[in-house]
């Protein structure tokens, strides 16, 4: 462990922006937390100043990180990457964005640790710039029949969908399940890009579309400015033209909707691994399903309460592997987790999250409003506590008699903007 | 089908790891051995009482059996094969299984794997690959000792290991070793008829924590590592759920798995570069 007097010495202030994200905290928060003024924050974050030993002690228990996690490291990753694409930006509160972001960061740091022991597949994604300004033309349509072409998908449905990304070189994780609020999102750092999922959906077919929107945003839209609508639009075209090309669906879906209409959709909704939603929207898009026939469906769906939840035979979601394959691999060679964590230099409960294949179950009840941004470095601090606390009746403390907070900091959740909303 | 298609890209320059995984986990024989592990270990723990006289030796045992009846169910074998044009007989199949255990059973069909004992061990096969079942103690299958299981486990952990590129001091048995092998097997071929895997499975009592593997074992003389490789089936998804028809259901096959990434460790000579 390093002690808060070497990483003084090795203080990189962009750590603390980043523990100070993770812990969904504005930088006045972190003042208060530790007595100090947000211009001391700044100042430390900026590399103006330098915080002193008993400082980066302080800084260390206020965000729940080792000291270690602030020392300076070769690869600074978070600031060389791209600016993400995050999809209901207004709705999404800066707070949260901050932490989505710095978690993908995380991951991006652990993989890169893990990078100098494994060989991940090389990164390989097609870049085919759409602009922004051409919404009317068939940019997005062309860009996903480049990626079939250029990965050699070959007709019919698309597998995988999530190892097909990682077979080309892209990191895929699930985001932690405190940081729910924010929908799927990707990024490109300097090493790889970056697909961000949320883990509460657990639909199969909506997650594959997720995916490949994020896909999209990955090949058209590395200059574009993130989050305006018709970056959204070309994203979900560029998805729905990946997974249901237009030329070999066209002629398989419904043109009416009856009893048979729907039993089509369930059929092309398991061949082709989307939803029925997805199919339908697809329908009215190439012109198939007049509007009218397309509101109608859709409110039948609302009805059968299927908006949220479709049918479908699969439901296990796909599953990331490149992290959770390179930790499975270096514990055959006998480095174990510990030690990883000790390189990576993470908490240990965000490098479970970033490397496991599934997500993680979410917190127990209640359930955190998702407009509330709660710190993802306090996670494991609170299981272990309830831990302690369902086995014996004595709270007992942390290790070396300092008693761990068992509760987040009220001041660590926040409030939402006014005028926020859940993200869709 | 043609979701399986990156599945068929990726076998060619593959591992036997890879391959055999991809295999079963792609025809969804993994997922079957998932589910029976979990039912069985369930259940053999809801009867496990020590005040009924029950002990470490009596849950082994049991969950072994249940273990090999819930493989017989969810791959439609023994008693619970198909037989004429008369369907599966869902009373049968679903007999004392939970409402849990009922719906992620995975819907396999049946004939996709078949029973193929070994010298009187109970085994299965998909198609040229056969499995058996070997019990191990918690946090130590990987050096599960051979050599003190039976002569047909041994015989397995003798198979000859097909990814060996390159002659190795571990892939051939040392002299000196030799002496502690039974001399039946010392004169059996290393070939079995089926090229045989071991799934390997544990259960910590108090915790309830369980291991679950598919792996080749090694025969580990003066102890070493248990396996060539193996793969942990605890995270292997039991995909399509839901509750079997009969045999006119949809070909149920897991199509959400594939192999993983090609991820590898890098050598002495790359990390030096």
């Amino acid at each position: 462990m390093t002690s808060p007097a070497d990483v003084a010495a090795l203080f990189d202030g962009a750590r603390l922006t980043l523990g100070r994200h993770l812990a969904g905290l504005r930088k006045s928060d972190l003042a208060a937390l530790i007595d100090m003024s947000p211009t001391a924050v700044a100042a430390w974050e900026s590399g103006a100043k330098r915080p002193t030993a008993g400082t980066v002690a302080k800084l260390a228990l206020s965000l729940q990180v080792e000291p270690g996690f602030f020392a300076m490291r070769p690869d600074d990753v978070a600031a060389l990457s791209t600016t993400p694409h995050f999809r209901s930006l207004r709705s999404t509160s800066q707070l949260a964005r901050d932490q989505a972001f710095a978690y993908g960061q995380l991951a991006v740091d652990i993989a890169t640790s893990l990078e100098r022991h494994v060989e991940y597949p090389e990164p390989d994604v097609p870049s085919v710039p759409v602009s922004v300004e051409g919404a009317d033309g068939d940019g997005p349509e062309r860009a996903a029949r480049r990626v079939r072409e250029h990965w050699g998908i070959g007709p019919g449905p698309v597998g995988h969908l999530v190892r097909l990304l990682e077979n080309h070189g892209v990191l895929v994780v699930f985001s932690s399940p405190r940081g729910a609020s924010v929908d799927a999102y990707s990024f490109d750092s300097r090493l790889r890009p970056v697909v961000v999922l949320n883990p509460v959906k657990r639909d199969y077919y909506r997650q594959r579309f997720d995916v490949a929107h994020e896909l999209g945003h990955l090949v058209m839209h590395s200059d574009a400015e993130p989050g305006g609508r018709t970056v959204e639009d070309q994203a979900h075209r560029f998805a729905a033209e990946l997974l249901m090309p237009a030329a070999e669906i066209r002629d398989l879906l419904p043109a009416t909707m009856n009893a048979a209409a729907w039993q089509t959709l369930a059929r092309l909704k398991e061949h082709w691994g989307t939803s029925i939603q997805a199919l339908l929207y697809r329908a009215r898009r190439l012109g198939v399903l007049s509007d009218v026939s397309y509101r109608n469906a859709m409110t039948t769906l609302t009805a059968r309460g299927w908006r949220r939840n479709e049918p479908g035979l699969l439901t296990v979601l796909e599953q990331p592997s490149l992290l959770p394959r390179a930790v499975e691999l270096l514990a055959q060679e006998a480095i174990g987790q510990p030690l990883l964590i000790q390189q990576c230099r993470v908490p240990p409960d965000l490098f479970r999250t970033v490397t496991a294949r599934v997500p993680l179950p979410p917190p127990p009840a209640p359930a955190p409003d998702p407009r509330h941004v709660v710190s993802l470095l306090a996670l494991l601090l609170r299981q272990v506590a309830d831990r302690l606390v369902c086995r014996s009746p004595i709270q007992k403390s942390g290790r070396g008699g300092i008693p761990y907070p068992i509760a987040t900091p009220k001041s660590m959740i926040r409030s939402p903007p006014s005028g926020a909303s859940t993200a869709s | 089908m043609k979701r399986y298609l990156l599945a068929a890209v990726y076998l060619g320059d593959m591992s036997e790891q890879e391959k055999v995984i991809a295999e079963f986990g792609g025809a969804g024989v993994l997922a079957g051995v998932r589910w029976a592990h979990e039912s069985a270990t369930r259940r053999a723990l809801e009867s496990y009482c020590e005040a009924d006289g029950h002990d470490i030796a009596w849950l082994g045992n049991t969950r072994f059996t249940l273990f090999r009846d819930r493989l017989d169910r969810v791959f439609s074998c023994g008693r619970y094969a198909v037989i004429g044009d008369d369907g599966l007989d869902l009373d049968v199949l679903y007999a004392e299984l939970s409402d849990q255990d009922m719906m992620s059973m995975p819907r396999l069909a049946p004939g996709l794997v078949r029973r193929a004992d070994l010298h009187g061990s109970a085994g299965w096969a998909y198609r040229d690959r056969r499995f058996l079942l070997s019990s191990g103690e918690f946090g130590r299958l990987d050096t599960l000792p051979w050599l003190q299981k039976s002569l047909t486990k041994q015989l397995v952990a003798m198979q000859r290991n097909p990814d060996v590129r390159q002659p190795s001091l571990f892939e051939d048995f040392v002299a000196d070793d030799l002496g502690a092998i039974d001399p039946a097997l010392l004169a059996a071929d290393r070939d079995l008829d089926l090229a045989t895997y071991i799934v390997g499975h544990s259960l910590d009592a108090d915790s309830g924590e369980t291991e679950l593997v598919f792996g080749r074992p090694r025969l580990n003389l003066g102890g070493g590592p248990a396996w060539y490789w193996r793969e942990s089936l605890l995270s292997v998804p039991l995909a399509s759920t839901g509750q079997r028809t009969g045999p006119a259901a949809p070909v149920p096959v897991d199509a959400s798995w594939v192999p993983d990434a090609p991820v590898r460790l890098r050598r002495a000579q790359d990390l030096a570069q």
